[in-house]
């Protein structure tokens, strides 16, 4: 009888899922806001939501404590000693969920208010900007925000950049001059570059710069670009560090990655024959924040608060420059000798991280329309 | 998951059009077919010489062939890609004889590969256990006839063992169609293969449903197919095998049949394996600590024990209704544990996560949410094994037991249970086993901070941890080793 009872009762969840509403139909995201907002989210002042959050804090801070979840899509061995060192130093009891950052986007979304995170830790800002488009964020205190450039928050304070890490692409020295390369992303759909490119078509930073594309070339250019690089041949990898060791074994000409893959190398291997091409301009060339935002429905903020104020500390910020080879954000932090000067990075300017979170879907499906 | 598939078919047309599902359909097929024709080759092969040859070191031979099903396909293509990449181990090994590069086995090659050497022995579990209780008698009579050996094991042994073959190809099919650390690994392109790519991106979005929804009316297909072709049933299990008399092989046959089973056990078995240590080995000499694993390993060795342990539980009643009531009543829970066993884990898991997050949020992210998820899927493994042992419990037991005045309650106890607890039991080390190396569901629907030693070596293999991955990989293949070898023992004694 047992099995006809779980059948039964299976088939039961299945009808019940069918009646209920889906996440996004819970309302708009307006109800979900920040407590003092009154009306839609947009009108009340920042101002008036910082000074509303620092009184809160002020209230709570000494009795920082409890459990703190956090959902990371930074990777456990990036982030898990930086982690354990808060739970040390704070006294608060931290558990962590890692998984990839648009997975946890994507969980978030569909768990909407009965969420058990706290924090969301992000590799990438378009994850961030799916999660802040769902209204699930909290707006973040004005002087949380001011810790780092302005490039690296929401435009609407719901979430706040930690690191920043940009695109580039590594490639083999022995096979590769740097004559050969083009100025921007779109010259790699060239016939020279035959069966010699790399790239990690389900990576976030690789979707996340097919968004950065979709939003200042348009789709039609975008699919045009996609569909000629599988045309020319291309190594498929699961993500950026294989592309990596690819190269350097010797096996590919060219990665599309991000920039510290490359550096973790060679600070190992001096003698790796690798290195990182940065781009002239465009999409290729965009740098990205890792960042964090506190969850509206999170039952610890006062903790919450007190992570993302840890990630920005100077202990913190030297751990990611030093160890994960990413730029810094906080002012007075000497960056990692191994990193080119940011400033002459040309990263197309003004990035609207949410814009970019719109386009997500539409290029993750280009590339799947391109064949990837 | 239907009701979601229901309500974006809107879309589907230009859905259809921008995803390329006719391929990654076909890719899915091909590889089913490919990877059950090749294990059911080698599985029955190891069947038919252990069980009716002699062989030196037979049971040794049987248990080392039958080891590779504890391991995980994903960590068995992880090592094989490592082994067999253009400049892998192999060509590093083989660099002082000049060799600097060689074809890199991936794709549909590398997945047929890969998958085929660790699901044979699922064949030859259950086919060598089905050859032992077939009378050789028939057998005996066809050669002193002089029918020629091939066309004897086409025409006479085979078709007796239809069921266990359409069985057996049938567990094959189906871990091949929801395996997706493989086909990932291995670059090459099925459903569940997009599916994950999609879960990553987005799994609210339309592929992850639509695919779903696909892989398991495939699965559905494949079961009901099954169920088809076994309604002609003409696999008589004789009543009382006799002592099986071996057939002496010439000295160049010995030969060839053991430098066969020195291929199939070193490709299975000693690749992954010295792989494995390999990465150990240097990651240690290079200072690598190996710590963290013991959280795992808790976990696992919890998981897979509750798992098995209430599997049991459930199957032995529904064990004892199939069997005993042999009427649609049977037939339909037969059918109904099959399709659950079709479910691909991946969908599975994707079902649970909606249905705790929108019906039932208080057990999302729970311990019993992943039980509950387990069972869903690996109950099927502990019926089967309680229903093969069913058959020896004759209804002339039952009738003569309450003839004499013994209640239902007592009549199970006494005559039912101790005949089938061990065919129970082996159904359950097999449950347990699989929880084990279980990974889709697992990653999904865990309790945050809750780890198995499948989501380790996953998750360390993926950030290039090798040390770390090997570590873990070894303590899961020698806990699983025991349960195997209990299942492999059971069976050459049975």
């Amino acid at each position: 009888m047992n099995k006809k009872l779980t059948v039964t009762l299976i088939a039961l969840m299945m009808v019940l899922t069918a009646c209920s509403p889906t996440a996004g139909e819970q309302g708009p995201a307006g109800e979900q806001g920040p407590a003092g907002a009154q009306g839609p989210a947009g009108e009340v002042s920042q101002a008036a939501i910082d000074a509303a959050v620092e009184a809160a804090l002020a209230e709570e801070e000494a009795e920082v404590g409890g459990t703190l979840v956090i959902y990371s899509g930074r990777k456990e061995s990036l982030v898990a000693d930086i982690i354990a060192e808060f739970a040390a130093t704070s006294g608060v009891e931290v558990e962590v969920r890692y998984a990839k950052s648009a997975a946890l986007a994507g969980t978030l979304e569909l768990e909407g208010a009965i969420s058990p995170a706290d924090v969301f830790f992000s590799q990438d800002p378009v994850s961030l900007g799916v999660v802040a488009k769902a209204g699930l964020f909290d707006r973040l205190p004005g002087d949380v925000l001011d810790n780092v450039p302005s490039w690296a928050v929401d435009s609407n304070g719901y979430w706040v950049g930690t690191s920043g890490r940009s695109r580039s692409l590594v490639i083999d020295t022995r096979d590769v001059t740097d004559a050969e390369l083009p100025g921007d992303i779109y010259g790699l759909a060239d016939e020279k570059f035959r069966n010699r490119l790399g790239l990690a078509p389900t990576n976030s930073s690789f979707i996340a710069m097919i968004a950065c594309m979709i939003e200042s070339d348009g789709e039609e250019k975008v699919l045009e670009w996609l569909t000629a690089i599988n045309g020319l041949g291309y190594g498929e990898y699961p993500k950026n560090s294989p592309q990596v060791a690819a190269a350097a074994a010797g096996e590919l000409d060219i990665g599309m990655i991000n920039h510290y893959y490359t550096l973790r190398v060679v600070a190992e291997d001096g003698t790796a024959p690798i290195k990182n091409v940065y781009l002239d301009g465009g999409c290729g060339a965009m740098v990205m924040p890792a960042g964090a935002g506190i969850l509206s429905s999170s039952q610890n903020k006062p903790a919450a608060m007190a992570f993302i104020e840890f990630l920005h500390s100077t202990g913190v910020q030297e751990t990611f420059t030093n160890t994960v080879y990413e730029f810094p954000l906080v002012e007075g932090i000497q960056p990692n000798a191994l990193l080119p000067d940011i400033d002459s990075l040309n990263s197309p300017s003004n990035l609207n991280w949410s814009a970019l979170a719109l386009w997500q879907e539409k290029a993750v499906e280009l590339i799947a329309q391109a064949g990837f | 998951m239907f009701w979601r598939f229901a309500n974006f078919s809107k879309n589907l047309s230009s859905f259809l059009s921008s995803w390329d599902v006719s391929t990654l359909l076909i890719n899915t097929v091909l590889l089913f077919f490919a990877v059950v024709f090749t294990s059911l080759l080698l599985g029955l092969s190891i069947s038919i010489l252990t069980v009716r040859y002699e062989i030196p070191g037979s049971k040794i031979l049987f248990s080392l062939t039958i080891l590779p099903l504890v391991i995980p396909s994903y960590i068995g293509a992880l090592t094989y890609v490592s082994a067999f990449s253009p400049k892998g181990l192999f060509v590093d090994l083989f660099s002082r004889y000049g060799v600097n590069e060689i074809i890199g086995i991936e794709g549909f090659v590398g997945s047929w590969i890969v998958l085929t050497l660790f699901t044979y022995p699922y064949v030859q579990l259950i086919c060598s256990s089905a050859l032992r209780n077939l009378d050789s008698t028939v057998e005996d009579a066809a050669r002193s006839l002089g029918v020629k050996k091939i066309k004897m094991y086409t025409r006479v042994v085979i078709p007796r063992l239809k069921k266990p073959i359409i069985y057996s190809s049938l567990l094959v099919g189906l871990y091949v169609i929801s395996d997706f650390g493989a086909v990932s690994l291995m670059k090459y392109g099925t459903m569940t293969k997009a599916i994950y790519s999609y879960y990553v991106i987005n799994i609210n979005g339309d592929p992850v449903i639509f695919y779903s929804t696909v892989l398991i009316l495939l699965a559905l297909v494949i079961s009901f197919a099954q169920r088809g072709s076994e309604l002609s049933r003409s696999a008589k299990v004789s009543g009382t095998p006799k002592e099986i008399v071996k057939i002496t092989l010439s000295p160049k046959n010995k030969f060839f049949v053991l430098a066969f089973f020195g291929l199939v056990i070193f490709f299975s078995l000693l690749i992954p394996v010295g792989v494995l240590s390999y990465w150990l080995i240097r990651g240690m000499a290079n200072g690598n600590s190996v710590s963290g694993a013991f959280a795992g390993v808790v976990g696992s060795l919890t998981a897979a024990t509750v798992t098995s342990v209430i599997a049991m539980v459930i199957a032995t009643p529904i064990v004892v209704m199939i069997s005993q009531y042999r009427s649609k009543f049977g037939d339909l829970f037969e059918r109904v544990t099959l399709t659950l066993y079709g479910l691909p884990h991946i969908a599975v898991g994707i079902s649970m996560l909606f249905i705790t997050i929108k019906i039932f949020p208080a057990i999302y992210q729970t311990f019993t949410t992943l039980i509950i998820s387990y069972l869903i899927v690996f109950l099927p493994q502990a019926v089967g094994g309680g229903q093969a042992s069913m058959e020896q419990v004759k209804l002339s037991y039952i009738e003569a037991s309450s003839g004499l005045g013994m209640s239902k309650i007592d009549t199970f106890f006494k005559i039912t249970f101790p005949l089938i607890y061990r065919g129970l039991f082996a159904g359950a080390a097999l449950v347990f086993l699989s929880t084990m190396k279980e990974l889709p569901q697992t990653l999904l629907l865990r309790p945050t901070g809750f780890s198995t030693m499948a989501v380790d070596i996953w998750s360390y293999a993926s950030e290039a941890l090798f040390t770390q991955a090997a570590f873990s990989a070894f303590i899961l293949l020698a806990i699983s080793a025991l349960p195997t070898y209990i299942l492999s023992t059971r069976n050459l004694n049975n």
